[in-house]
């Protein structure tokens, strides 16, 4: 009797399971032909998704549905009669579609497409000028591996610094973008501030307020950030786990931590709720 | 030597804006007789070097001494507003528009003018060396140039030196006084870094806007008076090899008890 319970609730989560959709789902389990050739299309931008896929004859259009994490549950966000669908996300994710008759369906889900971005799973720390000379205060971001450095030497490009305006107080600093102030060789940033406590997107650089010099707060968590490249692409980055303190090793120096996002598809500025 | 009235303002190559639109109804007087004078006995002093100005800004009537000469200055925050006023005039970069987080253009202005070195630099950055470099070009300010700001770096940055002259200096305050009926510029002027010295000799019950710079080597102070009886005077006091700093009290001393009655 006992067995017999637990391969019932066994059944009941594989059935649960089935009905919200997982990666490789075992699929809607209707008649219809899969959607094929799920992709982003080019017009995507900023928080923008645009969908695109193959037509499926005879149907009488296509579900999109979209989940935060690649185990999480599938949400429908939309319908169309077209095979092309723009989601306005809030937050990365991952995509999948399939198509309907009636109340026939595919009898799968299409392969999934992600706009997750690049999380770099690592704290890096920089300092303010009044930190020990040693300290670096520059930072070059990457799409896998951030460097930090010293913004006054001109071989390094950093695309932020931290920089003190001031010369009181041992959390408050700044970030400036590295074609600013006085290390300003390097590579330009503009930075924003996340909206409410919407860590998922930032506006698309310049609409709204994207600042060159930005005061980081003790209470910062968040600062979005716009990297312009050669050609007209702009990549965007999120800081996140941001923390200001003192460095004990100055009586006026400043430590910045973080852990950084970083948006591999160009002008695109979803990100993950991370904060 | 008295200029005697607006007209040989037309001399000096830079344009003023000299007029009040609040005060037009009330015709000047121009500066007080015995202005020219006091000019004179404050650029006279001995133990530094001296550039003296005044002005009457309604009329636009000038006295000085030692007009063209420049004169070094340290935090350059006089003519960073003299600039910043024109851009926010023009439409190209607006007092209020936010150069920083949180922080409009006219607020790090008057952050400069409070002496702020950091701050003076960030402004310097956000206009950007070259656009106040051509607007002092365009405008005719040859005797005013703008670099920087020395700051506390690991490794210093050789600056050139920010410079400055009387009549530059006279077209800056005017350029400020001619925009004064906007609130965000009478902020950037606000509450001037005197020295309780010279607050004393100014009085209580006038309006003040100024601008302040010393270094071990001099104390150059620019003023604005707005007296309750109707008349604005700009003065300006440029030094160098100063032996002391009351000296430069001591000049303005001089001059506002020409200007006071």
């Amino acid at each position: 009797m006992k067995k017999l319970l637990i391969s019932a609730l066994i059944l009941g989560m594989v059935v649960l399971t089935g009905c919200t959709g997982d990666d490789d789902p075992s699929g809607p389990g209707g008649t219809l032909p899969n959607v094929q050739d799920l992709a982003m299309g080019a017009a995507s931008a900023g928080r923008n998704i645009v969908l695109v896929w193959s037509e499926v004859q005879n149907v009488d259009g296509y579900e999109v549905y979209f989940r935060e994490t690649s185990g999480g549950t599938w949400t429908k966000v939309g319908e169309t009669a077209n095979t092309t669908y723009t989601h306005e996300a809030t937050v990365a994710g991952y995509y999948s579609v399939r198509a309907y008759k009636g109340s026939n369906f595919s009898a799968d889900y299409s392969s999934t497409i992600n706009t997750l971005p690049n999380i770099i799973n690592k704290v890096y720390t920089i300092y303010d000028r009044y930190s020990p000379a040693q300290k670096p205060s520059g930072f070059i971001f990457d799409p896998v591996d951030g460097t930090p450095g010293m913004a006054g030497d001109p071989n390094f490009k950093q695309d932020i610094y931290a920089w003190d305006e001031q010369t009181k107080g041992d959390t408050i600093v700044r970030l400036y973008s590295g074609t600013y102030g006085p290390y300003g060789n390097g590579n330009p940033t503009y930075m924003a501030e996340p909206m409410g406590t919407s860590y998922g997107y930032c506006n698309q650089y310049p609409t709204g307020t994207w600042y060159e010099n930005y005061e980081l707060y003790t209470t910062d968590r968040v600062v979005f950030c716009a990297l312009p490249f050669p050609g007209g692409d702009i990549i965007y980055v999120k800081m996140y786990s941001l923390n200001i303190s003192p460095d004990p090793d100055s009586p006026r120096g400043t430590i910045v931590s973080f852990r950084y996002e970083y948006q591999t598809l160009p002008n695109i500025t979803v990100f993950t709720s991370n904060n | 030597m008295l200029h005697a009235i607006l007209g040989s303002l037309a001399l000096i190559s830079q344009p003023l804006i000299l007029q009040n639109p609040d005060t037009l109804v009330t015709p000047s007087t121009g500066l007080p007789a015995g202005v020219a004078g006091a000019v004179s006995r404050a650029a006279a002093l001995e133990g530094g070097v001296w550039g003296i100005g005044v002005v009457d800004l309604r009329s636009g009537e000038t006295s000085t001494r030692n007009a063209s000469r420049s004169f070094r200055v340290d935090v350059p925050s006089l003519p960073l507003a003299a600039c910043g006023i024109e851009l926010s005039n023009t439409g190209e970069l607006p007092l209020d528009s936010m150069i920083a987080r949180n922080e409009r253009f006219w607020e790090k202005l008057h952050w400069a003018q409070q002496g702020g070195r950091g701050v003076c630099a960030a402004v310097i950055w956000s206009i950007r060396e070259t656009r106040i470099a051509r607007w002092l070009s365009e405008r005719g300010f040859s005797g005013t140039a703008v670099h920087g700001v020395d700051l506390d770096l690991p490794t210093p940055i050789l600056l050139e030196p920010n410079t400055i002259t009387v009549e530059n200096a006279i077209s800056f305050l005017g350029i400020f006084y001619g925009s004064i009926d906007q609130r965000s510029v009478r902020r950037i002027g606000d509450n001037p870094p005197l020295s309780q010295a010279n607050r004393e000799t100014l009085g209580v019950a006038n309006t003040l806007y100024g601008w302040f710079d010393e270094t071990g080597s001099w104390r150059h102070i620019f003023i604005i008076v707005r007296k309750p009886s109707g008349e604005d005077y700009g003065i300006v006091i440029l030094t160098e090899n100063l032996c002391c700093p009351g000296k430069a009290d001591q000049a303005l001393s001089i001059i506002w008890d020409a200007l006071k009655n």
